[in-house]
């Protein structure tokens, strides 16, 4: 059986370097298929980068990293205690409109709900949590 | 390798500007990427192609700074070409759609040469 494993760390963009590294000691370690990990580093990415720029716009605060390798999901949690922000409710970008149109913001979580098979959030006792689910198969 | 560093070198080809993108382009390291277009569209030199065949690994941030390049080059006159892509980074970029606004080549020199024809 494995169980979650954790990491805290400050949402700040030179901490990504270990968020990569714990994924990929956690997955590896649980037999996670090699091809699956560019998927779910690039959703912990663009969510660790959301908790940064909108639950903490003023400065930094932390950040707590679950990952639990289930039998038939992966399933990664963030908590944050800053600002309440639902990343399900960014509208989907337009990603056929022309170049002058094009609007960077909403890729990240365009990109999460591609990647992931189920994506939940709620707001609960002051704090952010995101859950990213992917199925292991 | 998750740790494969970020790097950028720059060559030149006639009047374009190869940028070699290696590594891993993620938040923390994407200012760098940046910096090295942005250099080269303030001296004017807006005709440019990305070399990433070395890139493992792109994120939205990575790609704002493909796509503010774009943006820069064309209205400039020039444009901003891309070549090589690896696994992940093609898959972002259909995922994103960019590969409808952006001119994708398999080789380097297919790029290079396309401003030519």
């Amino acid at each position: 059986m494995t169980g979650w494993s954790h990491l805290t760390l400050r949402a700040e963009k030179n901490n990504l370097g270990e968020v990569f590294l714990f994924l990929r000691q956690v997955l590896g370690g649980a037999g996670i298929r090699e091809q699956l990990l560019p998927d779910l580093e690039l959703a912990v990415e663009e969510a660790v980068v959301n908790v940064m720029t909108y639950a903490y716009p003023n400065g930094e605060g932390d950040l707590v990293l679950g990952v639990l390798p289930g039998p038939d999901y992966v399933t990664i949690e963030l908590r944050d205690r800053g600002t309440p922000f639902n990343p399900l409710l960014v509208p989907e970008p337009d990603i056929t409109s022309p170049l002058g149109e094009r609007e960077i913001g909403g890729l990240g979580v365009h990109l999460i709900r591609t990647l992931m098979d189920e994506v939940s959030y709620e707001y609960r006792d002051g704090e952010n949590i995101l859950t990213l689910r992917k199925r292991r198969d | 390798m998750v740790s494969a560093p970020f790097q950028v070198s720059t060559k030149r080809d006639r009047d374009i500007d190869i940028i070699l993108f290696s590594g891993r382009m993620d938040a923390n390291t994407s200012p760098e990427g940046e910096n090295a277009i942005q250099s080269l569209v303030r001296s004017g030199r807006t005709k440019m192609v990305v070399n990433a065949s070395d890139l493992s690994y792109i994120s939205s941030s990575g790609l704002r700074v493909l796509l503010a390049g774009l943006k820069q080059a064309r209205q400039a006159g020039g444009d901003l070409r891309l070549s090589c892509l690896q696994p992940q980074v093609r898959d972002v970029i259909t995922m994103t759609g960019f590969d409808r606004i952006f001119t994708i080549f398999e080789q380097e020199n297919q790029a290079v040469e396309s401003f030519f024809s």
